[in-house]
């Protein structure tokens, strides 16, 4: 092994032309490349030489310290060059290092370079005391392959115990065989439900690395587990994936053992695809619930490390002018359960509902900074102070709780106008205060508010802050009793008032007046005379009945009420009526019979005019 | 039959109506709201600003919205007082109506309305209680002349324009070159009497009536 102080390029390729080569001896080096060239201890790279001929005789595995070589696999190739037969040979061969280090790797032939090779200390180890975790897991824990050996699993956990809430970066890698596996067909999930997974990375990273002797390709996704509830659970992660599986000959199989690695698959054998879903094997851990004791009034729920700051921006200006105050909380932990009131009621200060916003320092959200901002609004002129900010979590290493709190921070309020023409002639709160006796009540009423919030400031004149945006929006200015939409209410009300009056104006006119009382008595004097069984006095009654009841009516002497005065008036009384004049004339003057006269049904006829109600 | 297809018909043509109506107001221009707090923000914002004149304006608009609000009232006074502007005590009594809500007046103006058509309803159906129908009556008649005369007091309020300009020449007459009476300061509070062309009769708070120019005001109602 020879140390090498700079890096190199990633593949020495010293591909020489193929017509030399064809040109040349039987075996001769085409080249040869490594790939990757920068791997981590527990990795492997592979490095593959392509030959001329199928004479290997003149190529010879390397020998360097700290590094394993394994043939995994060899192809050879036709190919036609100018007419000519050629045979390439490729050859796959697994660089495995023991050793963290840069090495070099001699050429595989006369006049061919060395090939380089940077080899980083366990990566998966490194990461584990990255993420500050006291019982991280080794790299070599937790991989259980599958059956076929295809693919793998891992959950990388920093540590067993947590506590409720709390946020526990993990990596999940899944380990994929080249040429068996054939593609993902989803995310890797959890297994508990008493877990949750959050803010999985989009893309996972990609590296190489031998696994139980065989390459694998790793993909490697971040992200957070919480606990939900205390107590011991399992928990494994589980990706489905679809492989590729052979269904081989004996004498594929026998090839297959000859060779030892599903390179040549591709060549021998014809295969089938089929999808798993492949689990890591299942952790244990133990979930801590959050003390109850010392537990801060103001704790929201937040569980990790954080540090505290807190400004106020600008840190001058005029009284009724907005100042944004800002509380920064930064650290790692469960971010999404840190909150904080900020300020609610404070002397001289108006505040308003504060705003949160979070950057996030690394890709799953676990560490960064959360900020409030809070707008607030100062009464009083002068330096003032805002009160301290405090904030409360619980910390899993020290296993108590914390409260943090900021500095009071001084503010130097001005008068409000900044206008030198209105601030000319500043009144002062006495001026209000002592408002002549003459000013109208109304105007005393809103002058001793306004004194007092004048008064409020210290005798400076300052306009009253602003109020908080309102929902109470209107279209118009005009008084809602102005406004023509509204008008149509009680236009609406009034219409429907006079239309019921007209309605039983209308109804009364068609009712008419009462029969009078003389009307009443002839009516009942024509029932008794009809049973009397007297038909010439009946009619005689009835006739000066009628005659009185139509003059009334008509508004006409009642002796021009006659038979012929009556049919003149057709239709505005029954036919009937003019027959009862008729019959009563026969009767009196011709002296007629009389007795076969239904003085019953005319009876009826005649008091039936004479109740009938007179329209006006 | 025919009068039942007749019915129907009307029914079915004012039901067109209505929808015509309601899908012409919803595809209708833009709507301007307002809202008290934010145009005495906005009041607030042209004061630190150094423009007391649409301060004023902005302050005079949001008190049609909340009469009662006493900030608005010290701010209002505020920049008067600042740009030496002497407002004289008005009326008592109008004082008092002007603090009344015009939203309440109008809902308590319908709410007399519906006592007084109830009462004289009531009083066609039933010959008795006539002393309690014409209480009920009477004091309809007290609630519905309450939005009137908050109409009639808030009036010239609904008619008053603010100049805007820094001083503003009070015209004779309606034209450019009329006599000048007197130069209105800015943010001062005029009633508007009338108006001929680019021209607007005024009074001043003094009782000074003459001819502003339009440009030079902004008015309350817009």
């Amino acid at each position: 092994m020879s140390a090498v102080p700079i890096r190199w390029r990633a593949s020495a390729v010293f591909a020489a032309m193929l017509p030399v080569a064809v040109a040349s001896a039987a075996a001769s080096l085409i080249s040869a490349t490594i790939e990757p060239h920068e791997i981590s201890v527990g990795q492997s790279a592979v490095l593959t030489i392509v030959t001329v001929g199928k004479d290997l005789g003149g190529l010879s595995l390397p020998s360097v310290g700290g590094l394993q070589f394994r043939v995994i696999g060899q192809a050879e190739r036709g190919n036609d060059i100018h007419g000519a037969s050629v045979m390439t040979t490729t050859t796959r061969i697994r660089v495995t290092p023991i050793i963290s280090g840069d090495f070099q790797i001699p050429g595989m032939a006369a006049n061919a370079p060395a090939l380089l090779l940077h080899v980083e200390p366990d990566d998966s180890q490194h990461k584990a005391a990255r993420v500050g975790g006291t019982d991280a897991v080794p790299a070599s824990e937790g991989v259980r392959l599958t059956a076929d050996g295809s693919s793998f699993v891992r959950l990388v956990l920093p540590k067993r115990e947590v506590y409720v809430g709390e946020s526990v970066p993990v990596d999940i890698e899944v380990g994929l065989r080249p040429g068996m596996v054939t593609s993902m067909n989803g995310l890797p999930t959890i297994t508990s439900g008493e877990f949750t997974l959050n803010n999985l990375s989009r893309q996972p990273e990609r590296s190489e690395r031998a696994v139980g002797g065989s390459a694998f390709s790793i993909l490697t996704w971040h992200s957070v587990i919480s606990p939900v509830k205390a107590g011991s659970f399992t928990l494994a992660v589980q990706s489905p994936i679809t492989i590729r599986m052979r269904v081989r000959s004996a004498a594929d199989a026998k090839l297959d053992a000859l060779l030892g690695d599903p390179f040549l698959q591709s060549y021998y054998g014809k295969s089938i695809t089929k999808e798993l879903k492949i689990a890591s094997p299942p952790a244990t851990l133990s979930v801590l619930a959050l003390p109850a004791t010392g537990r801060p009034g103001d704790f929201s729920g937040a569980v990790g490390s954080f540090m505290l700051t807190s400004e106020i921006a600008p840190t001058s200006g005029a009284a009724g002018e907005p100042l944004t105050l800002r509380l920064h909380v930064v650290g790692s932990g469960n971010f999404d359960r840190v909150d904080s009131p900020m300020l609610t009621q404070v002397e001289h200060w108006k505040t308003y509902p504060a705003k949160s916003s979070f950057k996030p320092g690394d890709a799953v959200g676990y560490a960064g900074e959360k900020t409030f901002e809070q707008p607030v609004i100062p009464s009083q002129t002068g330096p003032q102070s805002l009160p301290p900010l405090h904030f409360s979590f619980f910390d899993p290493i020290a296993r108590n709780y914390t409260t943090l709190a900021t500095p009071a921070l001084p503010v130097t309020i001005t008068p409000a106008l900044g206008d030198d023409a209105l601030t000319a002639g500043t009144p002062r709160a006495a001026d209000t205060a002592g408002a002549p006796a003459t000013e109208a009540a109304t105007e005393a009423a809103s002058a001793a508010a306004g004194a007092d919030a004048l008064s409020a400031t210290g005798g400076t004149t300052a306009l009253l802050p602003d109020h908080p945006p309102s929902n109470d929006v209107v279209e118009s200015l005009l008084p809602l009793y102005l406004q023509p939409r509204f008008c149509a209410i009680p236009g609406a009300l009034a219409l429907l008032w006079l239309g019921l009056r007209w309605r039983w104006r209308i109804a009364s006119s068609q009712i008419g007046a009462r029969p009078s009382e003389s009307r009443l008595r002839a009516a009942a004097d024509i029932q008794a005379l009809a049973h009397g069984g007297d038909p010439a006095r009946f009619f005689e009654t009835a006739r000066e009945a009628l005659r009185d009841a139509l003059a009334e009516r008509w508004q006409v002497a009642a002796d021009s009420v006659t038979a012929a005065f009556i049919a003149a008036r057709q239709g505005e009384t029954p036919r009937e009526i003019s027959d009862v004049f008729r019959i009563a004339d026969e009767l009196q003057y011709a002296r007629a019979d009389g007795a076969r006269i239904d003085l019953a049904r005319w009876s009826e006829i005649v008091r039936r005019e004479l109740l009938r109600r007179d329209r006006p | 039959m025919t009068s039942l297809a007749l019915r129907v018909a009307l029914r079915v043509a004012l039901l067109v109506l209505l929808v015509a109506g309601v899908r012409a107001s919803a595809a209708g221009p833009v709507r301007v709201s307002y809202s008290a707090a934010a145009l005495y923000n906005l009041g607030n914002a042209y004061a630190r600003a150094g423009k007391p004149g649409l301060a004023v304006l902005n302050y005079e608009r949001a008190q049609l919205l909340a009469p009662n609000d006493p900030d608005l009232a010290a701010n209002l006074r505020v920049v008067r007082r600042l740009s030496g502007i002497d407002v004289k005590p008005g009326n008592a009594a109008a004082g008092l109506v002007r603090r009344l809500n015009p939203k309440l007046c109008a809902w308590v103006g319908v709410g007399g309305l519906l006592l007084v058509g109830g009462a004289t309803l009531a009083g066609r159906r039933t010959r008795g209680r006539r002393g309690l129908l014409l209480t009920v009556s009477i004091g309809g008649c007290l609630l519905i002349a309450l939005p009137v005369i908050d109409a009639v007091v808030l009036w010239p309020a609904l008619h008053a324009a603010v100049v805007l300009a820094k001083t503003t020449p009070l015209r004779a007459a309606p034209v450019p070159l009329g006599d000048v009476l007197a130069t209105l300061p800015e943010a001062v509070t005029l009633r508007v009497t009338g108006e001929h062309e680019e021209f607007v009769l005024v009074q001043a708070p003094e009782g000074q009536r003459g001819w502003v120019s339009r440009a030079d005001l902004g008015f309350v109602l817009r």
